[in-house]
This record gives C-alpha cells, structure tokens and sequence, in this order.
C-alpha cells in the first residue's frame, strides 16, 4: 500500500467529524433564525401588532370625538374664539382656525391620558407620536384628521407602522357665524366713533337682541353662541382696517 | 512490506471505519433528537391560544364599536358606568352576542356579565382563557377598561 494511502482513512474520518461539528453548531446549536422559535412566530407577532394597533386606533377615534365635542363648547362658550376673547373691530375669528387650535389641546391631552398607563410601550406610542400629529380637515360636516408621520411599534427584528387617520361627524354649523359676523360688523360700525355706548345708541343702531351692557362690552347670545363685544371707540385700531378684519 | 506495517495499516482502518460509524450514528441521533426537540416546541396548543387572544381581542374592539342609537356601544359603557345603571347595556350586549357560539365575560367597571347565548341548549363550552382588553377615554379625561375572557366554541 503506497504510504499516503495509509493516512486517508483517518483524514477523511476527522474530516467528517470537522463537518459534522460544523453542521451540527450551525445548524441547531447557533440558529439565530429558529432556535427554539415557533412556526409563523413573526407572524403572529405582526397580527399581534396589528390588535394592538387597532385598540391605538380606537382610543385616538374616542379622543376626537370628545375633543370635537370639547372644542365646539368652547367656541360656544367664547364666541367663536377659543379660549375666553372679545369682538371688536380688527380682531374676530377665524372660526375653523379656532375650533383646530381648541381640539388640538384637548387632543393632546387625551394623548397625555396614555401616562397614567403602565405600559411603557404605550406611552411612547401614544403620547410622543400622536401629539401634534395630525393634519385636520373639514368636509361639511365631517372632521379628517390625518397622521404627518407614521405610528411606529418598535419590535426587536422589525417595526411596524400605521398611518393613523380618524374620521368623525359632528353637527355645528360654521356658517352660523358668518350672519353674526355681518351683525357684529353693522353694530360696531354704528358706534365706532362713540365714547360711551347706551341702550338708546344701540336701538339706534336697530340691533334687535336682548344683551346685557356693562363698561362697553356687549353680551349677547346667538343660539348657543355667547358673544362678547367691545364697542366704542377702538383703541388704536384704525377705522380704515373694517372690510380687511373681517 | 512487512507484516507488522500491514496489520498496523489494518488497525488504523478499522479504528477509522469505526469512528466514521460511530461518528455517523452520534450525529444522527444528534441531529434527530433536536430536530424532534424542535418540533415538539412547535405547539399547536399555543399557536392556538393567541391566535383566539387576538381575535378575542378584535371581538371586543367590533363589540365596542358598534353603532348604538346615535353613538357607539363604547358611549353606551361610559353612561352606564356614569349612571351605575347597567340594565340597557346588559340587554343590548345579550343581542349582540346571541348567535355567538362561545362564551363571555365583559369585566366592565366594577362589574362584569356572563354571556352563554347556547348554554340552555344543553351545549358545553370550554373553559375561559383568551381574554382581551380595550382602553376607552371618557370626556372626563378618564380611561375605563373593558376585558373580555372567552371561552373556545361549544362542542357537543
């Protein structure tokens, strides 16, 4: 037997054991792919995700619609502003703007609401992306609200993301106050050169409702508007500026 | 060559063809024993269970947003728990639930109902395990939690 032909066996023996040891720590001992891992487990996980996300979406749903709710009390409560304001001349609503800036902050109070929660994972769903996130919409009377940037769960192999959105009806008529505008705008134009304003220059001035006049503000409501107007000469505000502030 | 060359050759090859035969049989079983270890952890059991949690899960979030006079039956818990007054919601939730082939229980508050639809029918149903769990806010600003247990559909 030729010399060489002597060590082939044993070689071709540790040869096997090298690549059987090698298979056997790639394959079972360091599968990082399935270890001890179920079948459809990222599967499942994504469906998992997917539940979750859909109680994100139905907590974000509720948020606005009693934010909307929130929001047209205020503009009902202030005059078409959102927090607690008066009409005078150069300065009225912009009533959409308004009931956008109101939701907006109760919006995000509700996202506030997810701190009280336990989960971390929430939290930082919740509260930091939801917060100042949304594109809002009106058509007629439905309220859009679109997310700018996507809510992502962040999980140890992958993300995964939604695009929340929100869709909700409400009954308030916007255009109710462009009737008061045009109201406000004949009675401060009235008295605009007037220093002090009595109820004999507001029936002067054929302004037909029932108000309460105190110090030159004028109090009345519209449905369930309450208005609240500085009359009298303007302070510092040009008369020229009517046409343009409204 | 010489005889002791020949039978040492000989000793060696048998020794290798023995290890190779060993070394395969090892490696077998080796590779079997994981893989069978590997499909037991595949437990259909538990695929089972969170597959049912999750859609319990979806059951629940569909239940709460059902339409309900000019709400949604989420408006309909807040009111109820408002009032302390769950005689309405507990009939509205029977009607939904009443072609359902499993069990329920709504935690709700500080309260909870059982909904059997086919229990009278002398069915069985498994017993209570996925359970799902939904946050509403209230206009107050406060969060109230509803969970839902389930059992696994009746069986005969």
């Amino acid at each position: 037997m030729n010399k060489k032909g002597v060590f082939f066996l044993p070689f071709l023996t540790l040869a096997l054991i090298a690549c059987l040891l090698f298979a056997y720590y790639t394959l079972i001992l360091h599968n990082e792919n399935n270890p001890d891992s179920e079948i459809g487990d990222k599967q499942y996980l994504l469906y998992e995700y997917y539940g979750k996300a859909e109680n994100y979406l139905f907590f974000i749903d509720v948020s606005a619609k009693y934010s909307i709710e929130k929001a047209i009390d205020d503009l009902n409560k202030n005059g078409g502003f959102s927090e607690d304001d008066v009409w005078r001349i150069g300065h009225s609503p912009d009533v959409k703007e308004e009931f956008k800036k109101s939701f907006n902050k109760y919006f995000n109070e509700y996202m506030d609401l997810s701190l009280n929660e336990k989960s971390a994972e929430q939290r930082r769903t919740l509260y930091k992306q939801n917060k100042n996130n949304y594109d809002l919409n009106f058509e007629s009377n439905i309220l859009f609200g679109k997310s700018n940037k996507k809510i992502v769960f962040a999980l140890s192999d992958f993300n995964y993301s939604i695009n929340s959105s929100f869709k909700q009806k409400f009954n308030y008529d916007f255009t109710k106050y462009d009737f008061i505008k045009k109201e406000i705008e004949d009675l401060l134009r009235c008295l605009e050169n007037k220093e002090t304003i009595t109820d004999n220059l507001i029936k002067e001035c054929k302004f037909n409702r029932i108000y309460n006049l105190n110090n030159n503000i004028l109090t009345y409501n519209v449905d369930d508007i309450k208005l609240k107007i500085e009359l009298g000469k303007n302070k510092g505000v040009a008369s020229t500026e009517w046409g343009t502030s409204f | 060559m010489n005889k002791k060359g020949v039978l040492g050759e000989s000793i060696v090859d048998f020794i290798s063809i023995i290890l190779i035969i060993i070394t395969l049989i090892l490696f077998f079983f080796l590779f079997r024993y994981n893989i069978t270890l590997e499909s037991f952890f595949v437990d259909k059991g538990s695929i089972y269970e969170s597959e049912e949690e999750i859609s319990n899960n979806i059951m629940l979030l569909n239940y709460l947003r059902t339409p309900y006079n000019e709400g949604i039956i989420a408006d309909l818990v807040i009111k109820s728990i408002k009032d302390s007054d769950f005689k309405e919601l507990d009939l509205v939730t029977q009607g939904i639930f009443k072609d359902s082939n499993s069990c329920f229980i709504l935690f709700i508050g500080a309260g909870n109902t059982e909904i059997c639809p086919k229990k009278e029918l002398g069915m069985k149903f498994r017993e209570f395990r996925s359970e799902g769990s939904v946050l509403i806010p209230t206009k107050e600003k406060n969060i109230i939690e509803v969970k839902m247990l389930s059992s696994g559909e009746f069986y005969e």
